[in-house]
């Protein structure tokens, strides 16, 4: 990956302490949790480049990933066309990931792979615009 | 004699605000408190509502003006020609977009607008019988590395003439009148481990007009320390500063345009406890403005490099203000 530019101004990109065990129909199949923008102003949806997830550097399937706004969830591949999902800066999203049997219990590395194109600073001809990376990588325990 | 009036942009307060250190109203409080008349809200920043403003929000704004006696007078808009995922925006719809942002500004009150230079003169020109409509003046931001006499600051400057819209200027970004090193990317690249004297040699070259390769490879082969180049970068970029020298002429630059200059956006980065500007020369600068007829905010914007949040320096800087006008 090239150079992007990275804005160190909130105290966390991933929240920890929302993260949570997902269930479906009683039983934990996957986990949930919030992340905020790492820049000083919103973005429209339509500005994320790449949204992935990784536990213990395994990659979770697109299709198994959704990320919620304001009540609307959506699928990955949705974001791009969503240029009128305003994303604020203030506000966090919910991404859900289904994962059969849950994570095991004890610790576990979660990275959030985050790229967003800051869409007025253009940086070369064409459709060509500073890359932003909001990504993150924290630990997790599950307790049960 | 010129009829300054002293505001504040609330993305003074960004660190704070993205740490739910300070929510919306605690923003509006801080500047009431530094003295500001008005404030500046960047849209895309700090209305959850955007790009619309909603009625929520509206009373919200409404409610802090009775409370602390301040209200919004600018209104920054966001000129996203990249938003789309395949292709960049073409002029028609940079054109409506902005037509929305007026709606935005005209909404919470905002007389002037801030635009930013990706807007391309073509829209601008189109947008002026809209900014009359909701009587809100729109002025491109002129940000270093630009000044006034960059070609296609140029440009608009020729739609303005053009045009005769009294509803088209230019916001000036004192970021351009710099004429030292930015001081908190100076104390970073130190706490970096970059040598003094490497920054100072940096400096010179800048100065001297040694392009940003030839300086990377002199700095390289005096073994500065790699984190040199990140400083570099904001030397030869958006934090680039020029000669003292050339300091009238730049004046003379703010001067030429002042008659079509709606705000001011008196940027820092830092303010010492004496309450100087180690890199814009606010003197100089305002003792020339003093002199003029200019009639409008100077909307102090403080750039977090040090991601410290801005409530002290923000005070520091408009009480700098205060003393060097007489206000």
């Amino acid at each position: 990956m090239g150079f992007a530019m990275r804005m160190k101004i909130n105290e966390e990109i991933i929240k920890t302490k929302s993260f949570q065990a997902m269930y479906i129909n009683g039983a934990k199949n996957g986990f949930e949790f919030d992340v905020q923008l790492a820049y000083y102003r919103g973005h429209f949806l339509s500005d994320i480049e790449l949204l992935e997830v990784y536990v213990d550097g395994e990659k979770m399937p697109q299709e198994a990933v959704t990320f919620e706004l304001n009540g609307k969830e959506l699928p990955i591949y949705k974001l791009k066309y969503a240029a009128t999902e305003f994303w604020s800066q203030a506000a966090s999203a919910r991404i859900r990931v289904i994962k059969k049997g849950g994570l095991s219990v004890g610790e576990h590395e979660l990275e959030l792979k985050l790229m967003l194109r800051v869409p007025y600073m253009q940086i070369g001809p064409e459709h060509n615009f500073m890359p932003l990376d909001s990504g993150d990588k924290v630990k997790v325990t599950v307790t049960e | 004699m010129s009829k300054i009036k002293l505001g504040v942009s609330l993305f003074s307060y960004g660190t704070e605000y993205a740490r739910y250190q300070y929510d919306f109203e605690e923003c509006v409080k801080q500047a009431a408190l530094a003295g500001a008349s008005g404030y500046e809200i960047v849209g895309s920043q700090m209305i959850p509502s955007y790009p619309n403003v909603s009625e929520e929000f509206l009373k919200l704004v409404e409610d802090l003006r009775i409370k602390y006696g301040i209200g919004p007078e600018g209104y920054g808009a966001s000129n996203d020609k990249g938003v789309l995922y395949d292709r960049n925006l073409n002029d028609d719809e940079l054109l409506a977009g902005a037509i929305l942002d007026l709606k935005a500004a005209n909404k919470l009150g905002c007389k002037v607008m801030r635009a930013q230079y990706m807007l391309g003169s073509v829209a601008f020109e189109k947008l002026a019988p809209y900014a009359e409509l909701y009587d809100v003046k729109v002025g491109i931001e002129i940000h270093n590395p630009d000044t006034p006499s960059s070609p296609h600051i140029q440009e608009y400057l020729n739609v303005i003439k053009k045009t005769g819209s009294k509803h088209l200027g230019f916001v000036q970004d004192f970021g351009f009148l710099a004429i030292a090193p930015n001081k908190p990317k100076w104390d970073r690249a130190l706490s970096l481990g970059v040598k003094e004297e490497h920054l100072q040699m940096a400096a010179d070259m800048r100065y001297a007009g040694v392009s940003l390769q030839e300086a990377m490879a002199k700095l390289q082969e005096a073994g500065a320390h790699p984190a040199i180049n990140e400083s570099l970068q904001g030397m030869y970029g958006y934090v680039q500063f020029r000669s003292r020298e050339v300091l009238p002429e730049l004046l003379e630059e703010m001067k030429e345009i002042l008659p079509y200059t709606f705000e001011m956006h008196t940027k820092f980065h830092y303010l010492s406890e004496d309450c100087v500007e180690p890199s814009i020369p606010y003197k100089e600068i305002l003792e020339c403005l003093k002199d003029t007829d200019f009639d409008g905010y100077l909307m102090s914007e403080y750039e977090d490099e040090a991601y410290c949040g801005g409530e002290l320096f923000t005070k520091r800087h408009l009480e700098m203000e205060r003393r060097i006008l007489g206000l």
